[in-house]
Formats: structure tokens, C-alpha cells, sequence
């Protein structure tokens, strides 16, 4: 497996090479092959270094073979031979639009959620934040003595035991 | 004279009314306002204590819908009240004025609590109505039909945000309640009751308010009450922060194995319970909030104790009174 396979591999070129057979090969080669992992991590490397001015990941000993690994066992869906040729030449430039819409894309949802939120939030009140189930037993107990809640569980005969009643003030 | 009476007690009641009606003169406009606002809430109050009925309710919170059938009969000043659950573990609950039975053909057991501060469907009302109406406005928003009966629809609105709203659905011939809806801060209803069924008036016979279970050879567990010597001594003091929410009751239980109190609140209409117990691992440290339902929650640490407060309310409603609750180490 030379450099040049790795990066087609990485760019996501598949339409490059000749046959999904032989990407199956390369993905299989990966996680067996030392430098070609090492490459594969470097590669990577680089790539995050460019992007976002630092490495994303630590150079962890094994972290290049159990990513390969893991990415070996992934479904991979290939176009047919015919689409191939003709996507070709548009799947470079779309590849390189991606790049931009993406994140756009990303930036634009995000603005439109938050003005629906604050525009919502100015609209309501913020409803509570909701962090924890209610304990059942609690909500038996306390249910009791909800005047719009006429029905009580028969659970509460088993959980429930009063030693004292109610006093009025 | 009642007219009268009801004056004087609406007037100390309610602020800005003390000079509207001095005796003699004739009601104004806002008092007479106030009046009907009372008249309707004291009708819905009175009917379930003047009035022979029975029928089938639904409860309807969430995606959960329980249906109950309710026998209820008012005879020389006392009340009697059967209500059979039709859905879900079969149970009974047979009231006779203050005195509860709840019956469980599952467990076999009568849970007998003879002095209580419940109020039933349609009896909601646990205030007169001079102080409900110190805290919601009470508006007629029309007219409709609930188990083939006219209705008036009101709107109990409440004066400050420490409340949910209400749409009753009253009886136009007697006041009955036959339908009530509590409705959150988007104005959602979050949950209802409503007859789906009920015949008023005519006789019920003894027979249809006897439970259905043989209930020989039951476990039966009497639940005595607390007198109010105890009630005094109690570790905790309530210092009143919430407009209109007093302590209704206080009861110590024992819930999931675990020995608790229960704290319960009421401004007359909702209710809101703090349970108290030992804080242990595993309970909340910061402040935490859940609902379920129509139900808000909030658990908190206070010195080594958990608090967990519940009720149809605001979130910021139940963080008051949670903070009302401080130990008093002085008493025991």
C-alpha cells in the first residue's frame, strides 16, 4: 500500500481507484500494515493541524490499527462503474463546494435555532428544565391530596403506610 | 343577612374593598363583581354536600386516562361516597363525612383514616370562596355540555405567578362540578376530570354504597391521627413565604422503606407536598427538577436532610416553599 493510496483512501476519492475490490483490500491491508497505519495517522495529523491549528488526538500507540480496525468494519456503499465515470469530474467540484457548504450549512441552522429559541423565550416563560423522573412513592403520596386527581393508585397500598395523619391548622 | 355577612367577609378579604361597601350604602360595581365571583365558587362548593348524584369520571393526565365510577349520597347532614376504579389494579375508596376506607383486593387490605382533609372530585374546593378570591380572579368564559348537562365555564385565573389556572365546568342548575382543567403557564391543560356520565338527584339506595369485596379476613390498618399537641412538637418550623399556601398537614410515612414526613400545603385549591428524610448517597446535592406530568418536582440538600417538593405549581413556587421548611433543632 503506497502514501498515494492512503490519501485517495482518506480523501474519500473513491471513483479513483479502479475497483471497490481493491478499496475492500486497501481497508483490509490497513490495520496489518505498520507504516501504512503510521501514514494513515500521520495523514490525519496533518490534516486536523491545517484545518484547526491543532492535532484533535494524542499519538496513541494503537490508535491508528483499532481506527482502522473500526473502520474495515464499516458498511461501505460504492456507486456502479458508469456512475463512476460520470460522476467523476462533478463529484471533484462538488467535493470541493462540500468543504464550504458544510459548515455553513451548520452555521445557519444554528443561527435560525437560536433566534427560534429566543424568540420563543420571549414569547413563554422558560419551562423548568427537566433533570430527574419523579419517584413514584412521592407522587402517590402527594397525589392523595390533589383535589384534580380524584383516583389514587392501588401501588400506593403496597409502598405506602401512614403512622400519622393528617392535622389541619 | 347573608348578604350582608358575605360582605364583611369578602371586603377583609380582599384589599381596596374595605371602602366600597360600608353598611347601608348600596354595593358598587366592583363589589358586586366580587359577589358573583363568590356566588359561583360557593355553589360549585355547596352542591357536593346538598346533592344526591352518581356516574363515571374520567382522570386524564398525559397520555394515562383512568376512569372511576362514583356513588355519592348525602343524607341528615352526612356524607357517603363510593368510587370504584374501572381501569388499571382494581381498588375502592368508601368515604363516609371524614372517615376514609381504601380497599385493595390486590394486597387485601382496608386502609382506614379516620380524620381527614381530602377533598374528592368533585369537591375540589378545599377554601371558602373569600379566600380563593384573594387569589384568583374568577371569570365566565361561556357556556357548554358535559354529560348532557348545560355548563357554565369559568376561568379561575390566578392574581400572581405562583399558580396554575383552572377551567371549571359548572352545572347551571345546581353548581355541580362536572369538569375541571388545570392549565399550565402556556395556558396548556396539563391535567382534567370530567364526568363522562352522571345522573343528579333521586334516591340512592345503601346497597350501591357497600363495597363490592368481602372483605373478611383483610389486613386492616388503622391510621390514627396526630393530635395537635404532637403536631406542635415537630422538628420543623414553615416560615410562610408563598401567598396563600398554608400547611394543611403533616404526617410522617414510611415511603419506598424509607421513614419521611410529608409536609402538605394548600392555598385552597392546589396543593403542594414537601416530603423531608435523611440525606443519604444517591440523593440530589444541587438542586435538581423533574416533572411528570402535571406534577412539578425539586429535590435539594438542606444540612444533612433531602427535600423533595411536589406539586401542580410553578417550578419557583415549589423552591419557596422548599425554603420555607427550616429545622428547628430546639423542639423535638
Amino acid at each position: 500500500m503506497d502514501h498515494s493510496q492512503i490519501s485517495v483512501l482518506m480523501d474519500s476519492e473513491f471513483q479513483s481507484v479502479p475497483s471497490g475490490n481493491d478499496i475492500d483490500a486497501l481497508l483490509r491491508q490497513l490495520p496489518q500494515n505498520a507504516d501504512a497505519a503510521q501514514t494513515w495517522w500521520l495523514f490525519h495529523l496533518q490534516g486536523d493541524v491545517l484545518r484547526t491549528g491543532e492535532a484533535s488526538f494524542s499519538n496513541e500507540a494503537r490508535f491508528s490499527q483499532r481506527f482502522s480496525k473500526a473502520l474495515s468494519q464499516e458498511a461501505i456503499h460504492f456507486l456502479s462503474a458508469h456512475a463512476q465515470a460520470q460522476s467523476s469530474a462533478l463529484t471533484r467540484r462538488a467535493a470541493a463546494w462540500r468543504r464550504l457548504a458544510l459548515p455553513a450549512g451548520i452555521s445557519a441552522a444554528a443561527l435560525l435555532f437560536v433566534a427560534v429559541v429566543v424568540q420563543q423565550t420571549h414569547l413563554y416563560p422558560t419551562p423548568a428544565p427537566v433533570f430527574a423522573q419523579v419517584p413514584e412513592p412521592y407522587l402517590m403520596a402527594h397525589q392523595q391530596f390533589s383535589p384534580v386527581n380524584p383516583l389514587q393508585s392501588a401501588g400506593e397500598f403496597q409502598t405506602v403506610s401512614v403512622e400519622k395523619a393528617a392535622i389541619a391548622q | 343577612m347573608k348578604l350582608l355577612f358575605f360582605l364583611t367577609l369578602l371586603c377583609s378579604a380582599v384589599p381596596g374593598l374595605s371602602n366600597a361597601a360600608a353598611p347601608g350604602d348600596k354595593p358598587s360595581a366592583a363589589v358586586n363583581e366580587l359577589l358573583t365571583q363568590a356566588h359561583w365558587l360557593e355553589r360549585i362548593q355547596q352542591a357536593p354536600h346538598q346533592l344526591n348524584y352518581q356516574g363515571t369520571f374520567v382522570y386524564q393526565q398525559g397520555l394515562a386516562l383512568r376512569t372511576a365510577r362514583i356513588v355519592h349520597r348525602v343524607e341528615a347532614g352526612h356524607l357517603y361516597e363510593r368510587i370504584e376504579s374501572l381501569d388499571g389494579q382494581p381498588h375502592e375508596v368508601v368515604r363516609h363525612n371524614h372517615e376514609i376506607h381504601f380497599l385493595s383486593p390486590t394486597t387485601k387490605t382496608v386502609l382506614v383514616e379516620p380524620r381527614t382533609e381530602r377533598e374528592i372530585f368533585p369537591g375540589v374546593l378545599r377554601a371558602p370562596p373569600q379566600t380563593l378570591l384573594k387569589y384568583y380572579q374568577v371569570r365566565q368564559l361561556g357556556t357548554d355540555r358535559v354529560a348532557g348537562l348545560e355548563t357554565d365555564v369559568l376561568h379561575l385565573q390566578p392574581k400572581d405567578q405562583w399558580r396554575y389556572s383552572y377551567r371549571l365546568w359548572s352545572a347551571r342548575e345546581h353548581g355541580l362540578l362536572l369538569k375541571i382543567q388545570t392549565l399550565n403557564e402556556q395556558n396548556q391543560v396539563i391535567e382534567q376530570t370530567a364526568f363522562s356520565e352522571i345522573h343528579v338527584g333521586g334516591k340512592i339506595d345503601a346497597q350501591a354504597l357497600k363495597s363490592g369485596y368481602n372483605t373478611q379476613g383483610w389486613k386492616t390498618e388503622q391510621l390514627s391521627p396526630l393530635s395537635d399537641s404532637a403536631a406542635l412538637s415537630t422538628y420543623w418550623t414553615v416560615m410562610a413565604n408563598v401567598p396563600g399556601f398554608v400547611k394543611i398537614s403533616e404526617m410522617r410515612r414510611n415511603l419506598a422503606g424509607q421513614a419521611v414526613t410529608q409536609l402538605v400545603f394548600s392555598d385552597g385549591l392546589a396543593t403542594v407536598s414537601v416530603f423531608i428524610e435523611p440525606w443519604r448517597e444517591g440523593k440530589a446535592v444541587n438542586e435538581t427538577v423533574g416533572s411528570q406530568g402535571a406534577v412539578n418536582m425539586l429535590s435539594r440538600r438542606y444540612q444533612d436532610w433531602a427535600l423533595t417538593t411536589l406539586g401542580a405549581v410553578p417550578v419557583a413556587t415549589l423552591r419557596q416553599l422548599s425554603q420555607a421548611v427550616q429545622f428547628n433543632s430546639g423542639k423535638k
